[in-house]
Protein backbone atom coordinates (compact mmCIF):
# COMPACT_ATOMS: atom_id res chain seq x y z
CA UNK A 1 0.00 0.00 0.00
CA UNK A 2 3.18 2.26 0.37
CA UNK A 3 3.37 4.25 -2.72
CA UNK A 4 6.64 5.66 -2.23
CA UNK A 5 9.58 4.58 -2.26
CA UNK A 6 12.23 5.32 0.13
CA UNK A 7 15.94 6.84 -1.27
CA UNK A 8 17.52 3.85 -0.59
CA UNK A 9 15.20 1.47 -2.23
CA UNK A 10 15.33 2.94 -5.83
CA UNK A 11 17.48 2.00 -8.29
CA UNK A 12 19.82 4.35 -10.15
CA UNK A 13 17.87 7.68 -8.58
CA UNK A 14 16.49 8.73 -5.51
CA UNK A 15 12.96 10.27 -6.85
CA UNK A 16 11.61 7.13 -9.02
CA UNK A 17 7.66 6.63 -7.08
CA UNK A 18 6.25 2.88 -7.49
CA UNK A 19 5.90 2.01 -11.03
CA UNK A 20 2.12 2.66 -10.62
CA UNK A 21 2.27 5.97 -10.29
CA UNK A 22 4.24 8.19 -13.15
CA UNK A 23 8.12 7.21 -12.84
CA UNK A 24 10.64 10.15 -13.04
CA UNK A 25 13.71 8.41 -13.45
CA UNK A 26 16.15 10.81 -14.84
CA UNK A 27 18.01 9.09 -17.43
CA UNK A 28 14.87 8.13 -19.38
CA UNK A 29 13.48 11.92 -19.60
CA UNK A 30 14.21 14.14 -22.16
CA UNK A 31 12.36 16.85 -19.89
CA UNK A 32 9.42 17.69 -18.57
CA UNK A 33 5.68 17.07 -20.28
CA UNK A 34 3.67 19.99 -21.31
CA UNK A 35 1.39 19.36 -18.72
CA UNK A 36 3.90 20.04 -15.91
CA UNK A 37 5.35 23.01 -17.76
CA UNK A 38 1.78 24.64 -17.72
CA UNK A 39 1.95 23.85 -13.31
CA UNK A 40 5.50 24.99 -13.54
CA UNK A 41 4.97 28.26 -15.20
CA UNK A 42 1.08 28.72 -13.51
CA UNK A 43 0.45 28.81 -10.31
CA UNK A 44 3.22 26.82 -8.88
CA UNK A 45 5.75 29.21 -10.12
CA UNK A 46 9.38 28.68 -10.72
CA UNK A 47 10.93 29.05 -7.24
CA UNK A 48 11.94 26.26 -5.68
CA UNK A 49 9.21 25.52 -2.73
CA UNK A 50 9.89 23.53 0.30
CA UNK A 51 7.10 23.46 3.01
CA UNK A 52 6.44 21.26 6.16
CA UNK A 53 3.07 19.82 6.58
CA UNK A 54 1.60 21.20 10.54
CA UNK A 55 -1.00 19.23 11.49
CA UNK A 56 -3.70 21.39 13.42
CA UNK A 57 -6.13 19.48 15.33
CA UNK A 58 -3.78 19.04 18.17
CA UNK A 59 -0.92 21.26 19.09
CA UNK A 60 1.86 20.00 16.48
CA UNK A 61 5.64 20.19 16.79
CA UNK A 62 7.85 20.25 14.55
CA UNK A 63 11.58 19.20 14.10
CA UNK A 64 13.36 21.69 12.12
CA UNK A 65 16.48 23.11 11.65
CA UNK A 66 16.92 25.55 14.82
CA UNK A 67 20.00 28.06 13.15
CA UNK A 68 21.02 28.11 16.87
CA UNK A 69 19.58 27.77 20.67
CA UNK A 70 20.43 30.39 22.97
CA UNK A 71 19.50 30.96 26.35
CA UNK A 72 18.38 34.32 27.71
CA UNK A 73 19.92 36.19 30.26
CA UNK A 74 17.12 35.80 33.19
CA UNK A 75 17.48 39.87 33.84
CA UNK A 76 17.64 41.40 30.45
CA UNK A 77 16.48 38.94 28.03
CA UNK A 78 19.72 39.53 25.84
CA UNK A 79 22.12 36.68 24.32
CA UNK A 80 25.09 36.67 21.85
CA UNK A 81 24.90 36.54 18.31
CA UNK A 82 25.92 34.01 16.17
CA UNK A 83 26.43 33.97 12.64
CA UNK A 84 24.22 34.68 9.90
CA UNK A 85 21.38 35.99 13.09
CA UNK A 86 19.02 38.89 10.90
CA UNK A 87 16.72 40.50 13.05
CA UNK A 88 13.22 39.67 12.53
CA UNK A 89 13.43 36.04 12.98
CA UNK A 90 11.55 33.73 14.37
CA UNK A 91 12.35 32.54 18.60
CA UNK A 92 10.87 29.48 19.64
CA UNK A 93 10.28 28.92 23.41
CA UNK A 94 11.00 26.22 25.13
CA UNK A 95 12.66 23.86 21.98
CA UNK A 96 13.37 20.41 23.07
CA UNK A 97 15.87 17.34 21.51
CA UNK A 98 14.11 14.96 22.06
CA UNK A 99 12.63 12.22 19.63
CA UNK A 100 14.62 14.22 16.89
CA UNK A 101 17.27 13.43 14.52
CA UNK A 102 20.61 14.29 15.65
CA UNK A 103 21.04 18.29 15.42
CA UNK A 104 17.12 18.67 15.01
CA UNK A 105 15.07 20.48 17.56
CA UNK A 106 11.38 20.38 18.20
CA UNK A 107 9.41 23.26 18.64
CA UNK A 108 5.87 24.41 18.81
CA UNK A 109 4.25 25.15 15.17
CA UNK A 110 0.84 25.42 16.26
CA UNK A 111 0.45 29.32 15.77
CA UNK A 112 2.48 32.14 14.43
CA UNK A 113 0.67 34.40 16.70
CA UNK A 114 2.73 36.41 19.12
CA UNK A 115 6.28 34.99 18.12
CA UNK A 116 8.57 36.64 19.10
CA UNK A 117 10.99 38.15 16.65
CA UNK A 118 15.29 38.54 17.09
CA UNK A 119 15.86 42.30 17.75
CA UNK A 120 19.50 43.39 17.65
CA UNK A 121 22.18 43.64 17.57
CA UNK A 122 23.50 46.33 20.02
CA UNK A 123 26.40 46.53 20.40
CA UNK A 124 26.68 42.63 19.50
CA UNK A 125 23.65 41.40 21.54
CA UNK A 126 20.26 40.38 20.64
CA UNK A 127 17.24 39.76 22.27
CA UNK A 128 14.10 38.41 21.37
CA UNK A 129 10.70 40.34 21.20
CA UNK A 130 6.82 40.55 20.37
CA UNK A 131 4.96 43.20 20.52
CA UNK A 132 4.59 45.45 23.21
CA UNK A 133 7.33 45.37 23.41
CA UNK A 134 7.58 42.11 25.26
CA UNK A 135 11.02 40.74 25.72
CA UNK A 136 11.42 36.63 26.43
CA UNK A 137 14.17 35.97 29.44
CA UNK A 138 15.52 33.34 30.97
CA UNK A 139 14.86 30.94 28.75
CA UNK A 140 16.42 28.32 26.10
CA UNK A 141 15.24 29.87 22.60
CA UNK A 142 15.37 28.10 19.40
CA UNK A 143 16.01 30.98 16.49
CA UNK A 144 14.73 29.56 13.32
CA UNK A 145 16.35 30.19 9.73
CA UNK A 146 14.34 32.79 7.94
CA UNK A 147 14.25 29.28 5.32
CA UNK A 148 12.61 26.89 8.47
CA UNK A 149 10.51 29.78 9.28
CA UNK A 150 8.77 30.15 5.68
CA UNK A 151 9.31 26.29 5.52
CA UNK A 152 6.56 26.29 8.43
CA UNK A 153 4.30 28.62 7.44
CA UNK A 154 5.56 31.47 9.58
CA UNK A 155 4.61 34.97 8.28
CA UNK A 156 8.05 36.52 7.60
CA UNK B 1 -28.97 -4.72 26.54
CA UNK B 2 -29.31 -1.60 26.51
CA UNK B 3 -28.98 1.23 28.49
CA UNK B 4 -33.10 1.80 27.69
CA UNK B 5 -33.59 -1.67 29.39
CA UNK B 6 -32.60 -0.33 32.97
CA UNK B 7 -34.73 2.02 34.88
CA UNK B 8 -34.45 4.87 35.96
CA UNK B 9 -33.09 4.38 39.65
CA UNK B 10 -30.88 1.17 38.49
CA UNK B 11 -28.97 3.44 36.30
CA UNK B 12 -28.49 5.93 38.59
CA UNK B 13 -27.36 3.15 41.23
CA UNK B 14 -25.01 2.19 38.57
CA UNK B 15 -23.55 5.16 38.05
CA UNK B 16 -22.94 6.25 41.64
CA UNK B 17 -21.91 2.96 42.23
CA UNK B 18 -19.77 0.44 40.60
CA UNK B 19 -20.22 2.14 37.06
CA UNK B 20 -22.39 2.18 33.82
CA UNK B 21 -20.34 0.08 31.04
CA UNK B 22 -21.56 1.54 27.68
CA UNK B 23 -20.10 1.03 24.37
CA UNK B 24 -19.48 3.44 21.92
CA UNK B 25 -18.20 2.08 18.83
CA UNK B 26 -15.10 0.29 19.50
CA UNK B 27 -14.78 1.92 22.83
CA UNK B 28 -15.82 0.44 25.87
CA UNK B 29 -16.26 3.39 28.16
CA UNK B 30 -16.86 3.02 31.97
CA UNK B 31 -19.09 5.96 33.32
CA UNK B 32 -19.22 7.05 36.82
CA UNK B 33 -21.14 10.08 38.10
CA UNK B 34 -22.72 11.32 41.63
CA UNK B 35 -24.94 14.05 40.21
CA UNK B 36 -28.86 13.15 39.52
CA UNK B 37 -29.56 15.60 36.56
CA UNK B 38 -26.62 14.09 34.72
CA UNK B 39 -28.04 10.70 35.02
CA UNK B 40 -31.71 11.92 34.14
CA UNK B 41 -30.55 13.31 31.23
CA UNK B 42 -28.05 10.62 30.18
CA UNK B 43 -30.54 7.89 30.49
CA UNK B 44 -32.68 9.12 28.19
CA UNK B 45 -30.27 10.19 25.61
CA UNK B 46 -28.51 7.18 26.04
CA UNK B 47 -31.30 4.86 25.51
CA UNK B 48 -29.91 2.94 21.97
CA UNK B 49 -26.34 2.43 23.54
CA UNK B 50 -25.21 -1.14 24.31
CA UNK B 51 -24.38 -2.20 27.56
CA UNK B 52 -21.50 -4.11 28.28
CA UNK B 53 -20.65 -6.44 31.39
CA UNK B 54 -18.33 -4.90 34.24
CA UNK B 55 -15.35 -7.44 33.14
CA UNK B 56 -14.92 -6.61 29.84
CA UNK B 57 -12.12 -4.23 28.94
CA UNK B 58 -12.73 -0.66 29.51
CA UNK B 59 -10.96 1.48 27.25
CA UNK B 60 -11.29 4.58 29.57
CA UNK B 61 -12.63 5.00 32.97
CA UNK B 62 -14.53 8.61 33.20
CA UNK B 63 -16.55 10.10 35.67
CA UNK B 64 -18.07 13.64 36.02
CA UNK B 65 -18.46 14.71 39.81
CA UNK B 66 -19.31 17.26 42.42
CA UNK B 67 -16.48 19.55 43.22
CA UNK B 68 -15.24 19.15 46.78
CA UNK B 69 -15.38 21.71 49.36
CA UNK B 70 -17.13 25.37 49.07
CA UNK B 71 -17.88 25.14 45.30
CA UNK B 72 -20.26 21.63 46.13
CA UNK B 73 -22.92 24.29 47.49
CA UNK B 74 -22.16 27.47 46.41
CA UNK B 75 -22.74 28.36 42.56
CA UNK B 76 -21.65 24.51 42.41
CA UNK B 77 -18.98 23.45 40.19
CA UNK B 78 -18.46 19.52 38.86
CA UNK B 79 -15.05 18.25 37.31
CA UNK B 80 -14.12 15.45 34.97
CA UNK B 81 -12.03 12.17 35.55
CA UNK B 82 -10.47 10.09 33.57
CA UNK B 83 -8.73 7.09 35.08
CA UNK B 84 -9.11 8.53 38.27
CA UNK B 85 -7.02 12.15 37.41
CA UNK B 86 -8.63 15.44 37.05
CA UNK B 87 -8.34 16.76 33.56
CA UNK B 88 -9.53 20.49 32.87
CA UNK B 89 -10.81 23.24 35.07
CA UNK B 90 -14.09 23.16 36.50
CA UNK B 91 -17.29 23.43 34.95
CA UNK B 92 -20.68 24.80 36.54
CA UNK B 93 -22.51 21.96 37.43
CA UNK B 94 -25.56 22.87 34.76
CA UNK B 95 -23.04 22.05 32.27
CA UNK B 96 -22.46 17.92 33.33
CA UNK B 97 -23.80 16.58 30.38
CA UNK B 98 -22.02 18.12 27.94
CA UNK B 99 -18.58 18.28 29.66
CA UNK B 100 -18.58 14.86 29.84
CA UNK B 101 -19.32 14.06 26.11
CA UNK B 102 -16.04 16.40 25.85
CA UNK B 103 -14.41 14.31 28.27
CA UNK B 104 -15.12 11.14 26.58
CA UNK B 105 -13.67 13.31 23.17
CA UNK B 106 -10.57 14.26 24.51
CA UNK B 107 -10.01 10.69 25.95
CA UNK B 108 -10.03 9.36 21.82
CA UNK B 109 -8.48 12.27 20.34
CA UNK B 110 -5.49 11.92 22.85
CA UNK B 111 -5.22 8.11 23.58
CA UNK B 112 -6.94 6.00 20.62
CA UNK B 113 -3.38 5.89 18.77
CA UNK B 114 -3.90 2.42 17.39
CA UNK B 115 -6.00 4.29 14.49
CA UNK B 116 -5.52 7.25 12.86
CA UNK B 117 -7.98 9.87 13.88
CA UNK B 118 -9.70 12.39 11.16
CA UNK B 119 -11.12 15.36 12.39
CA UNK B 120 -14.30 14.87 10.35
CA UNK B 121 -17.21 13.59 10.26
CA UNK B 122 -18.00 10.17 8.65
CA UNK B 123 -21.60 8.75 6.64
CA UNK B 124 -22.18 5.75 5.27
CA UNK B 125 -24.24 4.37 2.20
CA UNK B 126 -24.59 0.34 0.74
CA UNK B 127 -21.02 0.50 2.21
CA UNK B 128 -19.81 3.39 1.00
CA UNK B 129 -18.18 6.26 2.96
CA UNK B 130 -18.12 10.01 2.63
CA UNK B 131 -15.95 11.85 4.70
CA UNK B 132 -16.31 15.38 5.63
CA UNK B 133 -12.83 16.70 7.09
CA UNK B 134 -13.57 20.54 8.45
CA UNK B 135 -12.29 22.87 10.62
CA UNK B 136 -14.56 23.98 13.97
CA UNK B 137 -17.17 26.20 12.72
CA UNK B 138 -17.65 24.81 9.28
CA UNK B 139 -20.88 23.46 9.67
CA UNK B 140 -19.81 19.65 9.48
CA UNK B 141 -21.74 18.46 12.47
CA UNK B 142 -25.09 19.85 10.99
CA UNK B 143 -24.62 18.75 7.61
CA UNK B 144 -24.09 15.30 8.86
CA UNK B 145 -27.14 15.05 10.96
CA UNK B 146 -29.32 16.51 8.36
CA UNK B 147 -27.42 13.62 6.16
CA UNK B 148 -27.89 10.86 8.90
CA UNK B 149 -31.47 12.01 9.11
CA UNK B 150 -31.91 11.58 5.10
CA UNK B 151 -30.93 8.21 4.09
CA UNK B 152 -27.20 8.44 5.70
CA UNK B 153 -25.71 5.40 8.30
CA UNK B 154 -23.75 8.02 10.55
CA UNK B 155 -20.72 6.44 11.87
CA UNK B 156 -19.22 10.17 13.39
CA UNK B 157 -19.85 13.79 13.07
CA UNK B 158 -16.34 13.89 14.66
CA UNK B 159 -14.01 11.38 14.25
CA UNK B 160 -12.76 9.25 11.32
CA UNK B 161 -11.16 6.66 12.60
CA UNK B 162 -8.83 4.86 10.23
CA UNK B 163 -7.91 1.32 11.07
CA UNK B 164 -3.93 0.89 9.71
CA UNK B 165 -4.44 -3.09 8.59
CA UNK B 166 -6.85 -2.24 5.87
CA UNK B 167 -8.15 1.68 5.55
CA UNK B 168 -11.87 0.74 6.52
CA UNK B 169 -13.50 3.35 8.47
CA UNK B 170 -15.14 2.62 12.29
CA UNK B 171 -18.22 3.64 13.22
CA UNK B 172 -18.12 5.80 16.12
CA UNK B 173 -21.75 6.71 16.38
CA UNK B 174 -22.30 9.04 19.09
CA UNK B 175 -24.56 11.81 20.27
CA UNK B 176 -23.81 14.79 17.65
CA UNK B 177 -23.46 18.21 19.89
CA UNK B 178 -25.61 20.84 17.59
CA UNK B 179 -24.31 24.33 18.49
CA UNK B 180 -26.04 27.99 18.46
CA UNK B 181 -28.22 28.29 15.52
CA UNK B 182 -27.69 24.49 14.26
CA UNK B 183 -30.03 23.27 16.88
CA UNK B 184 -33.14 25.43 15.49
CA UNK B 185 -32.11 24.04 11.95
CA UNK B 186 -31.75 20.54 12.90
CA UNK B 187 -35.35 21.06 14.51
CA UNK B 188 -37.08 22.87 11.20
CA UNK B 189 -35.49 20.29 9.09
CA UNK B 190 -36.22 16.96 10.62
CA UNK B 191 -38.84 17.58 13.48
CA UNK B 192 -38.67 13.83 14.31
CA UNK B 193 -35.00 14.04 15.32
CA UNK B 194 -34.58 13.49 18.96
CA UNK B 195 -32.87 16.52 20.17
CA UNK B 196 -31.88 16.82 23.80
CA UNK B 197 -32.09 19.67 26.48
CA UNK B 198 -30.40 23.18 25.00
CA UNK B 199 -27.22 23.72 27.76
CA UNK B 200 -27.06 27.47 27.98
CA UNK B 201 -23.84 29.86 28.19
CA UNK B 202 -21.16 26.67 27.35
CA UNK B 203 -18.13 27.37 26.18
CA UNK B 204 -18.58 26.78 23.16
CA UNK B 205 -22.90 28.63 23.62
CA UNK B 206 -25.72 27.13 23.52
CA UNK B 207 -25.48 23.19 22.87
CA UNK B 208 -28.03 20.09 22.37
CA UNK B 209 -27.25 16.40 21.62
CA UNK B 210 -28.96 14.45 19.02
CA UNK B 211 -29.84 10.75 18.83
CA UNK B 212 -28.46 9.37 15.81
CA UNK B 213 -31.23 6.92 14.33
CA UNK B 214 -31.06 3.75 15.96
CA UNK B 215 -29.84 1.92 13.11
CA UNK B 216 -26.86 3.53 13.24
CA UNK B 217 -26.23 2.84 16.81
CA UNK B 218 -26.82 -0.76 15.76
CA UNK B 219 -25.06 -1.23 13.30
CA UNK B 220 -21.92 0.57 14.79
CA UNK B 221 -19.69 -2.50 14.60
CA UNK B 222 -20.10 -2.24 11.05
CA UNK B 223 -17.37 -0.90 9.17
CA UNK B 224 -17.37 1.12 5.96
CA UNK B 225 -15.04 1.61 3.00
CA UNK B 226 -14.03 5.46 2.36
CA UNK B 227 -15.17 6.45 -1.25
CA UNK B 228 -15.48 10.10 -1.30
CA UNK B 229 -13.69 13.25 0.49
CA UNK B 230 -15.87 16.30 0.58
CA UNK B 231 -14.30 19.52 2.90
CA UNK B 232 -17.89 21.50 3.75
CA UNK B 233 -17.87 24.87 4.64
CA UNK B 234 -21.37 26.88 5.22
CA UNK B 235 -21.57 30.47 4.52
CA UNK B 236 -24.63 32.16 4.72
CA UNK B 237 -26.43 32.86 1.67
CA UNK B 238 -23.96 31.58 -0.51
CA UNK B 239 -24.97 29.31 -3.66
CA UNK B 240 -24.30 25.78 -3.84
CA UNK B 241 -20.93 25.15 -5.29
CA UNK B 242 -19.88 21.51 -5.12
CA UNK B 243 -16.45 21.28 -6.84
CA UNK B 244 -13.90 18.53 -7.38
CA UNK B 245 -10.35 19.56 -6.03
CA UNK B 246 -6.75 18.59 -6.37
CA UNK B 247 -5.87 15.33 -4.89
CA UNK B 248 -2.36 17.20 -3.57
CA UNK B 249 -4.91 19.46 -1.87
CA UNK B 250 -7.40 17.25 -0.56
CA UNK B 251 -3.92 15.39 1.08
CA UNK B 252 -2.73 18.22 3.06
CA UNK B 253 -6.44 18.90 4.40
CA UNK B 254 -7.12 15.84 5.72
CA UNK B 255 -3.68 15.47 6.83
CA UNK B 256 -3.09 19.30 9.09
CA UNK B 257 -7.15 18.36 9.90
CA UNK B 258 -5.62 14.69 11.58
CA UNK B 259 -5.61 14.39 15.62
CA UNK B 260 -2.87 12.02 15.02
CA UNK B 261 -1.08 12.92 12.11
CA UNK B 262 2.65 12.55 13.26
CA UNK B 263 1.79 10.24 16.19
CA UNK B 264 1.28 7.88 13.57
CA UNK B 265 3.99 8.42 11.59
CA UNK B 266 4.74 6.82 8.06
CA UNK B 267 1.13 4.64 8.78
CA UNK B 268 -0.27 8.32 8.88
CA UNK B 269 1.07 9.49 5.72
CA UNK B 270 0.77 6.06 3.96
CA UNK B 271 -3.35 5.83 5.19
CA UNK B 272 -3.81 9.23 3.80
CA UNK B 273 -2.44 9.05 0.55
CA UNK B 274 -4.34 5.72 0.31
CA UNK B 275 -7.50 7.11 1.26
CA UNK B 276 -6.88 10.42 -0.80
CA UNK B 277 -6.47 8.18 -4.01
CA UNK B 278 -8.85 5.85 -3.62
CA UNK B 279 -11.12 9.10 -3.24
CA UNK B 280 -13.19 11.39 -4.91
CA UNK B 281 -12.05 15.16 -3.63
CA UNK B 282 -14.48 17.92 -3.76
CA UNK B 283 -15.06 21.13 -1.72
CA UNK B 284 -18.50 22.00 -0.47
CA UNK B 285 -19.70 25.19 0.16
CA UNK B 286 -23.16 26.07 0.67
CA UNK B 287 -26.23 27.81 2.57
CA UNK B 288 -29.05 25.57 2.19
CA UNK B 289 -29.11 21.98 3.81
CA UNK B 290 -31.52 20.71 1.61
CA UNK B 291 -29.76 21.76 -1.49
CA UNK B 292 -26.83 20.15 -0.07
CA UNK B 293 -27.89 17.05 0.49
CA UNK B 294 -29.56 16.98 -3.18
CA UNK B 295 -26.27 17.78 -4.66
CA UNK B 296 -24.60 15.23 -1.96
CA UNK B 297 -27.23 12.64 -3.30
CA UNK B 298 -26.77 13.37 -7.20
CA UNK B 299 -22.86 13.08 -6.65
CA UNK B 300 -22.70 9.97 -4.91
CA UNK B 301 -25.96 7.85 -6.12
CA UNK B 302 -24.72 6.70 -9.39
CA UNK B 303 -21.59 4.69 -7.67
CA UNK B 304 -23.80 2.97 -5.05
CA UNK B 305 -24.13 -0.69 -4.70
CA UNK C 1 20.01 36.52 2.76
CA UNK C 2 23.36 35.19 2.07
CA UNK C 3 25.02 32.55 3.92
CA UNK C 4 28.78 32.81 4.46
CA UNK C 5 30.14 29.23 3.01
CA UNK C 6 27.10 28.40 0.77
CA UNK C 7 28.47 29.89 -2.48
CA UNK C 8 32.41 28.28 -2.45
CA UNK C 9 30.64 24.86 -1.33
CA UNK C 10 29.76 21.50 -3.37
CA UNK C 11 26.35 20.32 -2.43
CA UNK C 12 25.39 16.69 -2.33
CA UNK C 13 22.15 14.60 -1.79
CA UNK C 14 22.39 13.00 1.57
CA UNK C 15 21.39 9.18 2.19
CA UNK C 16 17.79 10.51 4.13
CA UNK C 17 15.24 8.21 3.52
CA UNK C 18 12.44 9.85 1.57
CA UNK C 19 9.09 7.88 1.25
CA UNK C 20 7.27 10.21 -2.04
CA UNK C 21 3.98 10.56 -3.57
CA UNK C 22 3.36 12.46 -6.92
CA UNK C 23 0.45 14.23 -6.95
CA UNK C 24 0.85 15.76 -10.25
CA UNK C 25 0.91 19.94 -9.11
CA UNK C 26 3.18 18.82 -5.95
CA UNK C 27 5.25 16.14 -4.16
CA UNK C 28 4.53 15.38 -1.16
CA UNK C 29 7.70 13.43 0.86
CA UNK C 30 7.45 11.65 4.00
CA UNK C 31 10.97 12.09 6.00
CA UNK C 32 11.30 8.81 7.66
CA UNK C 33 14.02 10.22 10.49
CA UNK C 34 12.23 12.65 11.48
CA UNK C 35 8.63 11.81 11.17
CA UNK C 36 7.92 14.93 9.09
CA UNK C 37 5.89 15.16 5.95
CA UNK C 38 7.19 17.94 3.50
CA UNK C 39 6.00 19.77 0.26
CA UNK C 40 8.01 20.10 -2.78
CA UNK C 41 7.37 21.90 -5.65
CA UNK C 42 8.76 20.53 -9.42
CA UNK C 43 11.58 22.79 -9.06
CA UNK C 44 12.62 21.72 -5.83
CA UNK C 45 12.60 17.84 -6.73
CA UNK C 46 14.21 18.66 -9.94
CA UNK C 47 17.02 20.27 -7.53
CA UNK C 48 17.53 16.95 -5.62
CA UNK C 49 17.31 14.93 -9.03
CA UNK C 50 20.18 17.14 -10.38
CA UNK C 51 22.30 16.02 -6.74
CA UNK C 52 21.43 12.37 -7.50
CA UNK C 53 22.97 12.75 -10.09
CA UNK C 54 26.30 14.58 -8.87
CA UNK C 55 27.44 17.11 -6.40
CA UNK C 56 27.35 20.68 -7.75
CA UNK C 57 27.81 24.03 -6.19
CA UNK C 58 25.08 26.34 -6.19
CA UNK C 59 26.37 27.64 -10.07
CA UNK C 60 26.26 24.68 -11.32
CA UNK C 61 23.09 23.45 -9.51
CA UNK C 62 21.66 26.17 -10.74
CA UNK C 63 22.40 25.29 -14.40
CA UNK C 64 21.44 21.88 -14.21
CA UNK C 65 18.31 22.48 -12.29
CA UNK C 66 17.16 25.32 -15.08
CA UNK C 67 18.38 22.34 -17.68
CA UNK C 68 15.90 20.11 -16.31
CA UNK C 69 13.17 22.07 -15.86
CA UNK C 70 13.25 23.28 -19.71
CA UNK C 71 13.85 26.88 -18.59
CA UNK C 72 15.97 29.87 -19.16
CA UNK C 73 18.81 30.16 -17.20
CA UNK C 74 17.67 33.33 -15.64
CA UNK C 75 14.52 32.00 -14.89
CA UNK C 76 15.46 30.83 -11.37
CA UNK C 77 16.39 33.40 -8.97
CA UNK C 78 20.43 32.49 -7.28
CA UNK C 79 18.56 33.69 -4.15
CA UNK C 80 15.17 31.51 -4.57
CA UNK C 81 17.72 28.72 -4.41
CA UNK C 82 20.06 29.60 -1.99
CA UNK C 83 16.91 29.58 0.40
CA UNK C 84 15.87 26.07 -0.56
CA UNK C 85 19.29 24.88 -0.35
CA UNK C 86 19.50 25.97 2.95
CA UNK C 87 16.25 24.17 3.85
CA UNK C 88 17.13 21.39 2.26
CA UNK C 89 20.43 21.28 4.35
CA UNK C 90 18.76 21.77 7.23
CA UNK C 91 16.45 18.84 6.55
CA UNK C 92 19.16 16.58 6.33
CA UNK C 93 18.21 16.24 2.69
CA UNK C 94 21.14 17.60 1.39
CA UNK C 95 24.49 18.05 2.72
CA UNK C 96 27.56 20.31 2.15
CA UNK C 97 31.00 18.47 0.73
Amino acid sequence: MNDGKSIDETEALPLVNNASDTTLALEGRQGLDQRRRRLLRGAAGIAPVVLTLRSGALAASSCTGALTIVTTDVSTGKFPGVLNMLPGQVCAESPSQTGCPVGETKILTASDANKYRTVGPSFGEWTCEKSGPVVLKGGNVAILSNASASSLGFTP
Amino acid sequence: MLVSDLGQQEFLNRLVGIGLYVRFGPFNIRIRSDIPAYASVAHSLYRFYPLVPPDSLVDFHVEIARRKGMRRWVRPQVVFFVDGRRAFAPYAIEHSFPALEWGINWCIATRAHYLLMLHSAVVERNGNAILFPAWPGHGKSTLCTALVFSGWRLLSDEFGLVRPEDGMLLPIPRLIPLKNESIDVIRNFRPEAVIGPSFLKTRKGTVAHVIPPEDSILRSQETAKPRWLIFPRWVAGAPLSLEPIPKSQAFLMVATNAFNYEVLDQTAFRLVTDMVKACDCHSLVYSDLSEAIAAIDALTRPTDG
Amino acid sequence: MKIACVDSQKIALSTEELSWQDWGDCHIAFQLSSGETHIFNETTVNVLRCLGKSAASMAELLNSTGESLGVDPGEISPDDLEFVVIRLNELGLIEFV
